[in-house]
């Protein structure tokens, strides 16, 4: 195909660009990054190239997060990203719903999808007191990695692109990004060292999150009501290849990150490799000057096998999908009313065992095991989910805690299992529908959480969707489900010295709406 | 001799004859035609190596896989150890208590 040339492109008139509810048509003729904007803000930008046509137009179908928010009408723009050139313009009505669109958190915060198709708050819509407020934030970053960390901090990816390109934030970027040079040349060191620095950070009164061993975010304030994360990412060389946790990798030397140089940001003076360009140029190609808000890495197959499959741990796998699960309506259609399979638990046990929910999702069960006149324990990876049930505890006055548990980290399962363990009294560790969601090594961490809490005593209840279960319908849709046959539990479980004390297999014992899943129960136990 | 087997006998010689004739007139060709059994057997071979080398292939990068993933699951293991047991090594139960509570409170 011949390329096209600039008369081309400006051959599109607006005439030529539909827009509905099934998304945008655009003339072959037309290959810019565009900008879709709704009553006059932008919600979402796409590269044309990235979109099928059929020999005739190309058909731009919209992201689902943006799709499910196309209600009632909307003045469209669509606008060449590079110039701001406006393509077309007009009225569009989606659906009978009175109305305008309206793209915002459930808070009334203005959101974009970002490249990702994940709803996010994009910078462009802060007013300069939140830019001012995050650029502090940054430096404040940069300044305890560089002096209380002992680690050379510099920008790194979006964040330094847009303090070279102009000085200030990108528009369309969503979180802000810093990372360090390591002196390490082993994965290992350079995750014990990351886990250092995230702990520096804590002690000095930071809120962190973690989401592998190379990477983590620590939280900054935006506004009164509203904060924001920076990621850190680790940096290192290792058999003569530059690593930048997640996705760069290459040939590029030291002098090229050291000594830091300072690029301005904000009005801000901030640390930044030595050689910029050097740095951009490997993480975003030669075009790295000319914006692009649709710009995804292709990452090479065997770079994300090295660096975020093989050497740093992904802790956070599928967590997205349930905080949004616990954001959007389908929360709702959670019961509150406890799940049949605690109801039998508590039909089995003494009322003064501790209860700890593994997994515990809204924690309905974990109320109702308090209200039954147990201690109990909810434990999830998705803190969002358990937070009314928390409050609710609180307002009962409840012997209920909840803690964020991420079976992913092995530091987190050894850290709460020695605690468990280390607990007087009796105790359950309960597990409804948490199996078929857990890939293969947090599942072994389930089993390793187990053997350290009930080694005293105590019962471990299962409950989980069966393979039989992976052909039929499912009232929330579909969600990652890894099914694994009961025997495999069942070996596993005995492998780590676990002895199984009941089992059943079937359906009828889990309905919900109108699905009725095929599901396993286990009870195993592990003392003398 | 009946009249068939004379033909068979004549048709034979000047499938010899023919073959001699060939061989002398372009001697790599016929060496090459009378290879071509051996090529197949070879290509056949050369299949079911690639076959093999495709499926060693993919077993040796599980077991790379294997290897890499070990890295964190040490770097989480000494991470532990460092910050909780050896703390707990005097066997003081409010120290190890008390490492646990600042651990957790670090780590999760």
């Amino acid at each position: 195909m011949e390329p096209l040339t600039e008369s081309d492109r400006a051959s599109a008139a607006p005439g030529d660009f539909s827009i509905d509810l099934s998304g945008i048509g655009l003339p072959l003729s037309y290959d810019a990054v565009t900008d879709v904007l709704c009553d006059g803000r932008r919600v979402w930008s796409f590269a044309v190239e990235d979109h099928p046509h059929d020999g005739r137009r190309r058909r731009v179908r919209w992201p689902a997060a943006l799709r499910g928010r196309l209600h009632g009408s909307s003045a469209v723009t669509l606008r060449r990203h590079d110039t701001g050139a406006a393509l077309c313009h007009r009225e569009v009505v989606f659906d009978d719903l009175p109305g305008r669109v309206r793209v915002v958190d459930h808070a009334g915060r203005e959101l974009v999808i970002n490249k990702a198709g994940h709803e996010a708050h994009a910078l462009d819509a802060l007013d300069s007191d939140a830019r001012a407020s995050l650029a502090d934030g940054l430096a404040s970053t940069l300044r305890m990695l560089n002096e209380s960390c002992g680690v050379p901090g510099f920008l790194a990816y979006g964040t330094l692109l847009g303090a070279v390109r102009a000085g200030h934030f990108i528009g369309h970027d969503t979180d802000m990004d810093v990372a360090y040079f390591s002196d390490h040349t082993n994965p290992v060191d350079v995750a014990l060292e990351s886990f250092r620095i995230e702990r520096t950070f804590r002690r000095s009164g930071w809120r962190t999150s973690r989401d592998s061993a190379g990477m983590f975010k620590v939280f900054v304030t935006e506004s009164a009501s509203a904060m924001r994360h920076v990621d850190i990412f680790s940096s290192f060389c290792c058999e003569g290849l530059y690593h930048l946790v997640p996705f760069v990798t290459g040939a590029l030397s030291p002098a090229a990150l050291l000594p830091l140089g300072v690029v301005d940001l904000e009005g801000r003076s901030l640390p930044a490799p030595a050689d910029c360009a050097a740095l951009l140029e490997m993480t975003y190609g030669q075009d790295w000057k000319v914006p692009n808000p649709a710009f995804q890495y292709e990452l090479p197959r065997a770079v994300n096998r090295r660096v975020n499959v093989g050497w740093f741990h992904n802790y956070v796998a599928h967590r997205r999908q349930w905080m949004s699960f616990y954001h959007d309506a389908d929360r709702a259609a959670v019961p509150a009313e406890p799940s049949s399979f605690a109801r039998w638990m508590t039909g089995l046990e003494d009322r003064d065992a501790l209860v700890v929910d593994v997994g515990c999702g809204t924690g309905r069960d974990v109320l109702y095991f308090a209200r039954d006149g147990h201690r109990s324990l909810g434990l999830d990876y998705a803190a969002h989910g358990f937070g009314p049930a928390g409050a609710a505890a609180g307002r009962e006055g409840l012997p209920v805690s909840f803690e964020p548990f991420n079976l992913c980290d092995l530091r987190n399962v050894l850290a709460v299992g020695t605690r468990l363990a280390h607990d007087s009294g009796p105790r359950i560790v309960f597990a409804r529908f948490l199996v078929h969601a857990l890939g293969e090594q947090a599942r072994q961490n389930l089993w390793r959480l187990s053997q350290l809490a009930l080694r005293g005593g105590g019962r471990l209840y299962l409950e989980f969707r069966t393979p039989r279960d992976s052909t039929t319908k499912h009232a929330f849709g579909n969600r990652y489900r890894n099914y694994v046959e009961p025997d495999v539990v069942v070996r596993e479980i005995e492998q780590r010295g676990g002895r199984i004390q009941y089992r059943t297999e079937g359906q009828g014992m889990a309905p919900y709406a109108s699905e009725d899943p095929h599901v396993c129960r286990l009870v195993a136990s592990w003392s003398e | 001799m009946p009249v068939g087997g004379v033909v068979v006998g004549v048709a034979g010689r000047l499938r010899t004859w023919g073959r001699v004739g060939a061989g002398r007139l372009a001697p790599t060709v016929m060496a090459s035609i009378s290879d071509v059994p051996r090529l197949i057997g070879r290509i056949r071979d050369l299949a079911q190596a690639q076959v093999r080398l495709s499926r060693r292939i993919t077993e040796l990068e599980a077991e790379v896989q294997e290897c890499r993933r070990l890295q964190t699951r040490v770097a989480e293991v000494t991470d532990f150890v460092v910050e909780v047991l050896i703390p707990a090594a005097d066997r003081d139960d409010e120290r190890l208590r008390r490492a646990l509570e600042r651990y957790e409170r670090e780590v999760l």
